[in-house]
């Protein structure tokens, strides 16, 4: 736990529908990119800002795809570990600092859903897990509450089978075989319509260059 | 089978999405590799895919953070490759494994500054901050606009008089035009009312934050922040509204969480925003 950084005191008398001048001091936010970059000098604090930003989006991800809580624990800290090792590998030319990191969410989730499949089917253990349920209330819940909506819209203006097959491929870790089979589809199909989806999606969540 | 189905220029949604069976994924990727227009396109859909995670999000237990943390503080870091770009992010997931993944590291035992800068020299532009992303994505936050009654909160960039504030407020409760927007999951609202020029932000329901931070209240007009005001919590723990004036071209109200004297631009992402209609 990071001490905290300026304990000036709150100001005073402050009630509602008062007022407060913001003073010029600067702040400069510590994008993700730039909490990598300190990460990858070895600042643990970096770090731990970064894991309270993305472990709701990395756990959460995971349990989509691995369904299994404590599976998907083992997963996150799984990539929360290569973050930390890798970091000095991320390189801002290739992509953002959230899409390196939910890359390698969604690759050591499925590696695992995979890996497993071989010996049983996933879904005899969703049920099974014991985990302890102390909420982290460090963790940002709300953190990336904007993307959320935005995503939840975005969703919305695909059209059905758009929809369903980015569920299956992303959220549920299968490959667009697997979804064609799913979907009782040809292959070109499930193919455009996965790249038609990311279009829309694209288009509709402003993601630019 | 592979080469029946298709046209290569298809599979970048395929790849972005992680859904490549590794037998195809070497011939997908080579194809990319030498297609400037699908490289580009994979870029963008790697970004809108990371996106599509926020969906999934569900606080860990606290357990994960003191393993983790307790993990990194005994585990060596990886050094830069120097001069060598990684291909990692770009290509798919799944194919871009480490190459030295398997072997236990062994330069830079302690985690001190090395001397080598991370990757490339390339400088990069950071992600854009979140308000000063594309209107668009801030409207798309907008999931659900909802006509009703309900508290105010008022945003104003400066220390708009007391009296003022009242006047505001008045106004946007009577007016005709006014809106109830709504963030799609999180409490509070804002009654937005163009024709007063202001709108009225009800924040109730925010937790309660450290004696060091408070939340601060901003209106956005596309890629410009203004601040209204800190949002200091009601000792009462009444409903807190606060009026904004507003005029022509805003685009959003948010809330950040900041230090507690305030921060001139958000320091970072928004914990509630809705956006204003054109």
């Amino acid at each position: 736990m990071p001490p905290p950084e300026s304990p000036a005191p709150r100001p005073q008398g402050h009630r509602r529908r008062t007022l407060t001048p913001v003073p010029e001091s600067a702040d400069q936010p510590a994008s993700p990119e730039e909490l990598l970059g300190l990460t990858a000098l070895g600042q643990e604090h970096a770090f731990e800002k970064l894991y309270d930003a993305f472990a709701a989006r990395v756990f959460g991800l995971a349990r989509r795809i691995v369904r299994d809580p404590s599976q998907a624990e083992e997963v996150a800290q799984e990539v929360f570990l290569e973050i930390w090792r890798r970091a000095s590998r991320f390189d801002p030319a290739k992509g953002s600092a959230t899409s390196w990191i939910m890359t390698l969410t969604h690759a050591r989730a499925v590696d695992r859903v995979r890996s497993a499949q071989s010996a049983t089917d996933r879904e005899t253990k969703v049920a099974q897990a014991s985990v302890e349920r102390d909420i982290d209330t460090v963790v940002e819940a709300v953190e990336s509450g904007l993307e959320r909506r935005a995503v939840q819209r975005c969703l919305g203006t695909l059209t059905e089978l758009q929809r369903e097959s980015i569920t299956l491929a992303y959220y549920s870790g299968y490959t667009y075989r697997e979804v064609a089979e799913l979907l009782t589809a040809p292959l070109p199909t499930i193919k455009t319509r996965l790249r038609d989806g990311l279009i829309r999606l694209r288009d509709c969540l402003g993601v630019g260059a | 089978m592979t080469s029946m189905t298709s046209d290569p220029h298809l599979n970048t949604g395929v790849l972005a999405l992680d859904a490549m069976p590794d037998d195809e994924a070497t011939e997908a990727i080579a194809h990319i590799e030498d297609c400037e227009s699908c490289a580009a396109e994979l870029a963008g859909f790697l970004e809108t895919a990371a996106l599509l995670a926020s969906v999934a999000s569900e606080v860990p237990p606290a357990a994960l953070r003191r393993a983790v943390l307790a993990a990194i503080a005994v585990t060596p870091q990886l050094p830069p490759i120097v001069g060598l770009h990684e291909r990692h992010a770009r290509q798919g997931p799944r194919h871009a494994q480490p190459d030295d993944e398997a072997t236990v590291p062994t330069p830079t035992p302690s985690p001190t500054v090395p001397d080598t800068p991370p990757t490339s020299g390339t400088v990069v532009p950071l992600r854009r901050p979140w308000y000063r992303r594309p209107a668009a994505f801030i409207a798309a936050a907008v999931a659900a606009v909802v006509i009703g009654g309900g508290v105010v909160v008022a945003v104003n960039r400066t220390s708009n008089p007391p009296d003022q504030q009242v006047a505001l407020e008045q106004c946007v409760q009577q007016a005709g035009d006014a809106q109830v927007l709504k963030p799609a999951d999180a409490q509070g609202e804002v009654r937005y009312a163009p024709s007063c020029g202001a709108a009225l932000v009800d924040v109730s329901g925010l937790r309660d934050l450290p004696a060091d931070r408070t939340y601060q209240l901003w209106v956005l007009a596309g890629s410009n922040a203004r601040s209204v005001t800190l949002l200091n919590q009601a000792a009462d723990g009444q409903p807190q509204v606060w009026a904004a004036p507003t005029q022509a071209g805003d685009t959003a109200i948010g809330i950040t969480e900041e230090p507690a004297t305030g921060s001139p631009k958000p320091t970072s992402d928004p914990i509630w925003a809705v956006a204003l209609p054109a």
